[in-house]
């Protein structure tokens, strides 16, 4: 009589063991080329992003996926922590496996983020040779 | 070898004449063409990379372009409907021209460019061409999807502020059904105070 509940609470306990066992959310960062030499998403930014002429923005989070027409799709997440608005400009630079340079130089992108504010800029690989990338923020 | 004083004071004059002359001569440099360009709230550089970036991007995740075998496309008009003089033609050579390198896409030769294809599918068939590499008459591939838009603009102003809105919309069309495959838009706000 006894040996139905002791296998379900066996059958629970493995269940609640392999829960608390598991990697829980990957972080969005991780998808990103790169991340597993960087290690962080903090390390990561620093590694992808370069500021010019101190912007005083932070970027919280990147994430990046391909999509099915094999183009690398860039989400980065800014944030204005600032308590007045800021005008900044933005581009991105395209890179193959192999660090060759995947596609001519971008324009600057001008962008308002306004105080508080934090916003994700969205960005598409302009071919499916550029599997990787950098990203320029100047104020 | 005494100087007159008339010789003295055309010298004085011919280097004064020099030196404002260098002054007043303007420096002429290199600058960066993806820069951002604010010298007027006319159409500028940056609304038309902006514009082309946005709208080539945009494209490629077009589920025709996509999951197509580099489906052909010929580029139709973008109607001109703000009041200043734009090259509408700029912006789709620059959006052809970034799809083309996307490796995505390929064009078929379109309204503007007909007339220098037929005229030289006709050259290659007079007597002063091989006849076995001549371009054959009759082989031109027509496109699957044609591209057209509209560029409008909203200006408005005051004593102190004159702001100017465009809003770019381009579409792709399906040629044999009719069908609205694709559409997007890029708006651009530009205030002078």
């Amino acid at each position: 009589m006894m040996k139905y509940p002791t296998a379900v609470v066996a059958i629970l306990f493995v269940a609640l063991a392999a829960g608390c066992t598991s990697k829980g959310p990957v972080p969005p960062s991780e998808s990103c080329p790169g991340f597993q030499e960087a290690g962080s998403t903090k390390q990561l930014v620093r590694k992808k992003v370069q500021f010019l002429g101190d912007p005083e923005v932070d970027i919280r989070e990147m994430r990046c996926v391909v999509t099915e027409a094999g183009l690398l799709r860039i989400d980065i997440d800014l944030e204005n922590d600032k308590r007045r608005n800021q005008q900044m400009e933005y581009r991105f630079f395209w890179y193959e496996p192999n660090g060759m340079s995947a596609a001519p130089d971008e324009a600057w992108k001008p962008l308002i983020l306004y105080a508080d504010e934090r916003r994700t800029i969205s960005t598409l690989a302009p071919n499916v040779k550029a599997q990787d990338f950098s990203m320029v923020i100047k104020r | 070898m005494s100087v007159s004083p008339f010789s003295r004071t055309a010298l004085f004059v011919a280097l004064l004449a020099a030196v404002l002359a260098a002054g007043c001569s303007k420096q002429v440099r290199y600058g960066d063409p993806q820069a951002v360009e604010t010298v007027s709230l006319d159409f500028g550089s940056t609304d038309l990379q902006t514009i082309a970036e946005a709208m080539t991007r945009s494209m490629l995740q077009a589920p025709v372009i996509a999951n197509g075998n580099q489906p052909i496309v010929t580029v139709q008009e973008v109607r001109n409907k703000t009041s200043e003089y734009i090259d509408t033609r700029a912006i789709t050579d620059s959006i052809r021209s970034q799809l083309s390198r996307s490796g995505r896409v390929r064009f078929a030769v379109d309204e503007a460019a007909m007339q220098q294809q037929i005229g030289e599918l006709q050259r290659q068939q007079s007597e002063y061409y091989e006849r076995s590499q001549a371009a054959e008459i009759g082989r031109m591939v027509g496109a699957a999807y044609r591209l057209e838009g509209n560029l409008v603009s909203i200006v408005k102003s005051n004593k102190k502020t004159k702001d100017v809105y465009y809003k770019f919309n381009l579409q792709l069309w399906n040629i044999q059904n009719g069908l609205l495959e694709w559409s997007d838009e890029k708006e651009i706000r530009k205030t002078e105070s």
